[in-house]
């Protein structure tokens, strides 16, 4: 099934135009993995990223630049591809979204798990941040509560497996939950099949943020 | 041919069309059988069908005059896309020659169904620059790989419609309000999240985002497959 839930379309403006940390990249990137309409504006955004590029004043390369270029491709003419790809459809064998996988080659039950609340885990990813946004997954049981707080920065979670709560909306696999800050939040686990989930979160050093108080444990802040 | 090469537009030879692929002669007949021909014969859908030509001729037959009018045409405007974003002349120019290598190396991967040319090409360019700014990471497999290309019919008509909707958004980006098109720019050309366009433009945060929105809706009709 088609997620339900999607990022706003500036986000996915944002990943094509390559302007996102990578936190925020993989958030989004993997939610568009999952949807096949946020697909389509992802590949629209990058087409005007070309139209862009076909747009610009040329600046004139060095003289001899081409020269330098053929030596070099001569250099490493063996490494040309021959069309034969890996195909990019869909999912890891981790069953992660393929831009998530990569953070977590041995799978995520290997991960330094931390407890952050009754029924509730969570871990950082190590990732490079430009400003500071960080990368999680956090997991809770059926039926826990993550909390009810205001939030600090903007946070974006993606839902991998199992479903949340919120407001009487449900979040359930591939959907993306984009928050503002200041929004309030409540969310309570599936009773059923609990979650695990992806977020992005900015301004961790806010101790309002949802994700942010709830991920402090482990963030040393 | 060195002079030749730093001038972009001397390859511009509009109507003279690579003919021996036996993909795009069948992507002219069928053009032709759907009425696509006088389309095809306006002078901006040349341009991106041609590029189209010459990937195909450097990933059938490595071929090298082919590859040289795309780098004539390419290599100088990444460079003005890349020192926008900040990087140094040096810098710069290194990174358009790692594009330009990427497009040699992986012409045969290019999918002219996916995405038209200069977009395929934008997107090597953007994500070098972000792989050079996280080097630090460990170096990883590159995703995003698009499978092989295909070529029959119905495909070649698709890849005809992309490189037509790249111009067309070409023209899109020049009718936007003064107030989006500052904020497209700044994203895709200046490399500003959008909270550091709010602060630059002294405007809040929502209303970059809805600039943003109200742009990239607009420019989407383009495609047609929006509602
Ligand atoms: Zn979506």
């Amino acid at each position: 099934m088609n997620p339900r839930h999607h990022p706003a379309s500036d986000w996915l403006l944002a990943l094509g135009a390559g302007t996102l940390d990578e936190a925020q990249a993989t958030v989004v990137a993997a939610h568009a993995e999952w949807c096949p309409a946020c697909r389509v504006k992802v590949d629209c955004a990058e087409a005007i990223g070309g139209a862009m590029l076909a747009s610009l004043p040329p600046t004139a390369m060095s003289v001899g630049a081409f020269d330098r270029f053929l030596q070099c491709m001569a250099a490493t003419d063996n490494l040309r591809e021959q069309g034969s790809a890996p195909s990019l459809n869909g999912f890891a064998h981790s069953g992660l979204p393929l831009s998530l996988a990569k953070f977590v080659p041995q799978g995520i039950d290997v991960l330094p798990w931390k407890h952050l609340a009754p029924g509730v885990r969570g871990v950082r990813l190590p990732i490079h941040s430009r400003r500071g946004i960080q990368l999680c997954l956090f997991e809770a049981d059926p039926g826990a509560v993550f909390g009810s707080h205001t939030h600090g920065g903007s946070e974006m979670s993606l839902v991998l497996r199992g479903a949340y709560h919120v407001n009487g909306l449900r979040f359930g696999p591939g959907d993306s939950e984009d928050s503002e800050p200041g929004s309030r939040h409540m969310a309570v686990a599936d009773p059923e099949e609990g979650c695990l989930c992806v977020a992005f979160i900015e301004g961790v050093n806010r101790p309002d943020g949802f994700l942010a108080r709830l991920l402090q444990p482990f963030t040393g802040l | 041919m060195q002079a030749g090469l730093a001038y972009p537009n001397s390859f511009i030879v509009i109507g003279v069309m690579p003919m021996h692929a036996r993909w795009w002669g069948r992507l002219m007949q069928d053009a032709g059988q759907r009425g696509g021909v006088s389309e095809l014969r306006s002078p901006t859908d040349s341009i991106g069908a041609h590029h189209v030509a010459l990937i195909r001729r450097v990933a059938d037959s490595s071929d090298r005059s082919a590859f040289a009018d795309l780098y004539t045409y390419y290599a100088p405007r990444l460079k003005t896309y890349l020192r926008r974003l900040g990087s140094s002349e040096a810098a710069a120019e290194e990174l358009v020659q790692e594009v330009m290598l990427q497009v040699w190396r992986k012409a045969a991967l290019f999918d002219p169904t996916r995405a038209a040319v200069t977009t395929w090409i934008f997107t090597i360019a953007r994500n070098k620059r972000i792989d050079a700014l996280r080097r630090e990471r460990r170096p990883e497999i590159e995703a995003g790989d698009p499978p092989p290309a295909v070529y029959d019919a119905p495909l070649a008509e698709r890849a005809l419609e992309l490189a037509y909707d790249s111009e067309r958004l070409q023209d899109a980006l020049k009718t936007l309000p003064e107030s989006q098109a500052t904020v497209i720019s700044m994203s895709f050309l200046e490399d500003k999240t959008h909270s550091m366009i709010a602060d630059e433009l002294d405007i809040p945060l929502g209303t970059v985002k809805s600039r943003l929105r109200l742009a990239f809706r607009r420019l989407r009709h383009v495609f047609g497959d929006f509602a």
